[in-house]
């Protein structure tokens, strides 16, 4: 059996007296491509954001590789190997592409490692390869506000993934992107998946059967349901929480 | 952004700088004093270009630095003017002290004697309080508006601090009358060579690997954290920096000014070195020297006749700037060429943010 | 001493007052809108110009000169909200540094048209003498007395005005949640600019009150600000009752210790305990969350 690369025990997150994460236990293997669903308000953002170092939890344990991450500074998380993109795409608009893709580039944390750090050829190389692989190579040299909403989703993923993590969230990565981009994104995140473990949330259930082989749906801050795309979409207590919109983007 | 400069620019700058050299022999040594005392302001306002304009920290308090600076030169030349001129202190002691009921220069300051210990202590010093000031918000993640007040608070009570203790500083009155290198051209050659080194310093700092994670701090500095950087440590870091760079200027103010008071070290000064930056553009180093050079120039020669009006003026030019300009005058410039070279190579984007990152509420990520 | 102290504890109500009143308008206006007016002490040295105008040129005493600043100073909020703040909204940074301008002209307005000169405004005759603090032999002016009512008076109106009109209940609908306040319907614009008008009307107040018991100058209204953004840093945002803790902390300490020690290290002290309060609470005692 592969090791779980996360697990979460007894999660709980209280804001203003409201549980948004209400003893919660989930758990990513290695390697795998997980997808997150749920209503809005369910709690996956917060999820990530208590993965990540943003907010506290107010009880309960996070593991990562066996570790414990739960209450860490965001800083010491990301440099274990953990990463996000951000619903709402967040780049840098005044720096260059090429620049947004360094500050993603591994290594050199430090004040003091980053004032005595010179580019390599191998560095830069790494970045051009991302950049390839997400289009924009020729967009290298512009200001990252002159690029398009699902350019700039693309640059956030490229972001991170030039960070090099071994589990990667994607927070909605396809909002605001037409059909063939949200296919490409299909395509990319597939190709990224084989090298680490990934969870995505998602709302769009045609782009989750792109990519997903197991789906966990998350309700109230609770486990709902887990299993194959077919099992959840089979699922009543599943299909009565969306009110019947799994079965309805089924037919679209 | 960028590595090097276009020739032009170089050229430009390299003539600027001839001119500044060749200034005092044109226009007299009023003047020359004069623009030596504003090549220390310039050098001011671009110790906050610095931790502002590219990291996005609003300090209302950084004069104390500046001040800090200039006191601990004022100090040493006074210690060693008292020493030296019996005629006029009988007892080889500034007259504060001896005011205040001292009759010996205390123990703890007798190494202030020697200039070249009192002025790399100075900044050093300066430093340190950076250190310490810069600590208590950045690493408690304080960061905008309340930043901002806390930093102005820190400086009106260092202000008090010094006015009360007039028995070392001088009150109110601050140091005066110890002699000052005004009317020397070399010092003024001297102002404006570190004036041009620390162009060059900001210039090689602010294109380097760290120089870009400042401007991710400053664009979305909760990203930031989320790739790997601790920046608190950033900003403590810049802050030292620019502490140390004010301080300095200070030092060459105090020598050349002949005074140095509470004024130096306060708020309005304080507020003044941000309206120049602000004025001048900031986060593009060139505003650091357009800004004050542009308002004290026109103050020096405008309130001579209009001392009363200056004031309001300054004011209104002020929230003219901040709303309709914000990028200040440099700033703008680089935005229309950045415009054109955007639509030259066809895009058309949905917005434009201001070409240095002129702040917006941090984004809910 | 104990007595000493207590006495000195006494006097510090005073000072609390002062600072609750100072601080209610700049409260209100930064709880709503996020926004620090940096002209806050210039709209108090306002208020304390326009008591003194009611007097001088109306003779009109405090009583009068109190809501006349309050209208005053509403009028100039709404046409710096109107001109100024309206257009940097969702830029805080870039708010407090215009604010700094209208701070820069205010100044310079006044002192063109009145001189630097300082100006005296009397306390109403009525409210002239003290009386004895029954269990100590602290002589408490009239004068300060109405300053503790009328400080009550305020927070108890700004109470009223928030918790129980519709009006506050709009207000109070922005501050916690302001996109779904818009969604509902109600007029945010509308808000900020009552918002903002309603809280340099408090300045005005507290400058008029202030008016007797310092000299009223163009300058003078500089460490009251700076006073009232320490309150709200310590005391937190969004919450009334924060600005009454924050107000009574710093007030009380500061008249305490400057007692047993003197003015400048009472304000160093104070200022390290407010460090060392928000290394704790870095969002102030009491703050309000917000979505």
């Amino acid at each position: 059996m592969t090791a779980n690369i996360l697990e979460i025990h007894g999660l709980v997150s209280v804001v203003s007296r409201h549980p948004i994460i209400n003893h919660l236990d989930f758990a990513i293997e290695e390697g795998e491509l997980r997808v997150l669903v749920g209503p809005n308000g369910a709690g996956k953002t917060t999820l990530i954001d208590l993965i990540t170092g943003r907010h506290r939890p107010t009880a309960g344990q996070i593991l990562f590789k066996g570790q414990r991450i739960d209450g860490r500074a965001r800083h010491e998380i990301y440099r274990l190997g953990i990463s996000r993109k951000f619903q709402v795409p967040t780049v840098y608009d005044n720096l260059t592409v090429f620049e947004n893709m360094s500050i993603g580039l591994r290594g050199h944390r430090s004040v003091f490692s980053s004032l005595s750090y010179r580019m390599t050829p191998a560095a830069v190389e790494q970045i051009e390869r991302v950049l390839a692989q997400i289009k924009l190579l020729e967009r290298a040299r512009e200001e990252a506000f002159t690029l398009s909403h699902g350019e700039k989703q693309w640059l956030e993923i490229g972001m991170v993934v030039a960070s090099d993590p071994q589990l990667l969230f994607l927070d909605e990565p396809t909002t605001g992107m037409t059909r063939e981009e949200t296919n490409a994104t299909a395509r990319l995140i597939r190709d990224i998946a084989k090298t680490r473990s990934v969870m995505v949330v998602e709302h769009d259930m045609s782009f989750v059967r792109q990519i997903a082989r197991t789906i966990t749906v998350l309700h109230q801050g609770r486990k709902l349901a887990e299993g194959s795309v077919r099992e959840v979409e089979d699922n009543p207590k599943v299909a009565e929480v969306y009110l019947g919109k799994v079965k309805i983007s089924a037919v679209s | 952004m960028g590595i090097g400069l276009p020739r032009r620019y170089l050229f430009l700058g390299l003539a600027v700088i001839a001119v500044l050299f060749f200034f005092p022999y044109y226009a007299g040594d009023f003047r020359m004093n004069q623009l030596g005392l504003f090549l220390c302001f310039v050098m001011f306002a671009l110790s906050l270009d610095l931790i502002w304009g590219f990291t996005g920290i609003l300090s209302l308090g950084n004069a104390v630095y500046f001040g800090g600076g200039a006191y601990f030169v004022a100090m040493s030349l006074k210690l060693k003017y008292a020493a030296t001129n019996p005629a006029r202190y009988g007892s080889g002691i500034p007259d504060f002290m001896e005011w205040n009921g001292l009759t010996a220069v205390p123990l703890w300051m007798r190494p202030l004697e020697n200039i070249w210990f009192a002025a790399p202590a100075g900044v050093l010093a300066m430093g340190l309080l950076a250190f310490v000031f810069g600590f208590i918000p950045f690493k408690r993640h304080i960061y905008g508006v309340y930043c901002a007040v806390i930093t102005l608070a820190e400086s009106l009570i260092f202000e008090e601090l010094i006015i009360e203790k007039q028995a070392y500083t001088g009150g109110f009155n601050g140091i005066t009358d110890y002699g000052s290198y005004s009317s020397n051209i070399t010092f003024y050659w001297i102002i404006l060579a570190v004036t041009v080194f620390f162009f060059w310093f900001a210039r090689r700092l602010t294109t380097s690997h760290f120089g870009m994670i400042l401007q991710s701090i400053r664009e979305n500095e909760l990203r930031s954290e989320f790739f790997g950087f601790e920046v608190a440590n950033y900003k403590i870091f810049v802050f030292t920096v620019a502490a140390m760079m004010s301080a300095i200027a200070g030092g060459l103010y105090a020598a050349l000014n002949g005074i140095v008071s509470h004024q130096e070290i306060g708020p309005l000064l304080s507020v003044e070195g941000v309206i120049w930056v602000a004025v001048g553009g900031r986060g593009t180093l060139i505003g650091a020297f357009v800004g004050p050079i542009l308002i004290k120039g026109a103050e020096s020669l405008l309130s001579e006749q209009f001392a009363w009006l200056w004031g309001l003026l300054v004011g209104l030019l002020f929230i003219l700037v901040i709303v309709l300009m914000p990028d200040g005058i440099v700033g703008t410039l680089i935005r229309r060429a950045r415009r054109k070279r955007a639509l030259a190579a066809g895009r058309q984007p949905a917005y434009e943010p201001s070409a240095v990152g002129v702040e917006e509420t941090p984004t809910t990520l | 001493m104990a007595q000493a102290l207590f006495t000195q504890f006494l006097t510090g109500f005073s000072i609390v007052a002062i600072l609750l009143i100072i601080s209610l308008g700049l409260a209100v206006i930064f709880g709503v809108m996020r926004v620090i007016n940096m002209a806050h002490g210039d709209f108090i040295m306002a208020g304390a110009y326009v008591a003194f105008v009611m007097q001088e040129y109306f003779q009109l005493n405090l009583f009068w000169g109190i809501p006349a600043s309050f209208l005053v100073l509403g009028v100039i909020g709404m046409v710096v909200e109107w001109g100024l703040i309206r257009r940097l909204y969702g830029r805080p940074l870039e708010t407090l540094l215009a604010t700094w301008g209208v701070s820069i002209v205010l100044q310079q307005g006044i002192r063109l048209l009145f001189g630097p000169e300082l100006r005296y405004v009397k306390a109403p005759d009525v409210l002239d003498g003290g009386f004895q603090v029954p269990g100590s032999n602290l002589p408490f002016a009239w004068f300060r007395l109405f300053i503790i009512l009328l400080a009550l008076g305020l927070l108890f109106g700004t109470y009223w005005l928030l918790y129980r009109t519709d009006f506050g209940m709009h207000v109070r609908a922005v501050n916690q949640n302001r996109p779904m306040a818009e969604v509902l319907g109600i007029d945010t614009r509308r808000i900020d600019r009552f918002v903002f008008a309603f809280g340099s009307g408090l300045a005005g107040v507290a400058g008029a009150i202030l008016a007797p018991i310092k000299t009223v100058s163009p300058t003078m209204g500089f460490p009251y600000a700076v006073d009232s953004y320490m309150v709200i840093v310590l005391g937190g945002v969004g919450r009334l009752v924060g600005t009454v803790a924050g107000a009574s902390v710093i007030g009380e300490s500061e008249t305490v210790l400057s007692f047993l020690y003197n003015n400048v290290i009472a304000k160093l002290l104070v200022f390290t305990l407010i460090v060392l309060v928000i290394r704790v609470f870095p969002q102030g005692l009491f703050t309000m969350q917000r979505r």
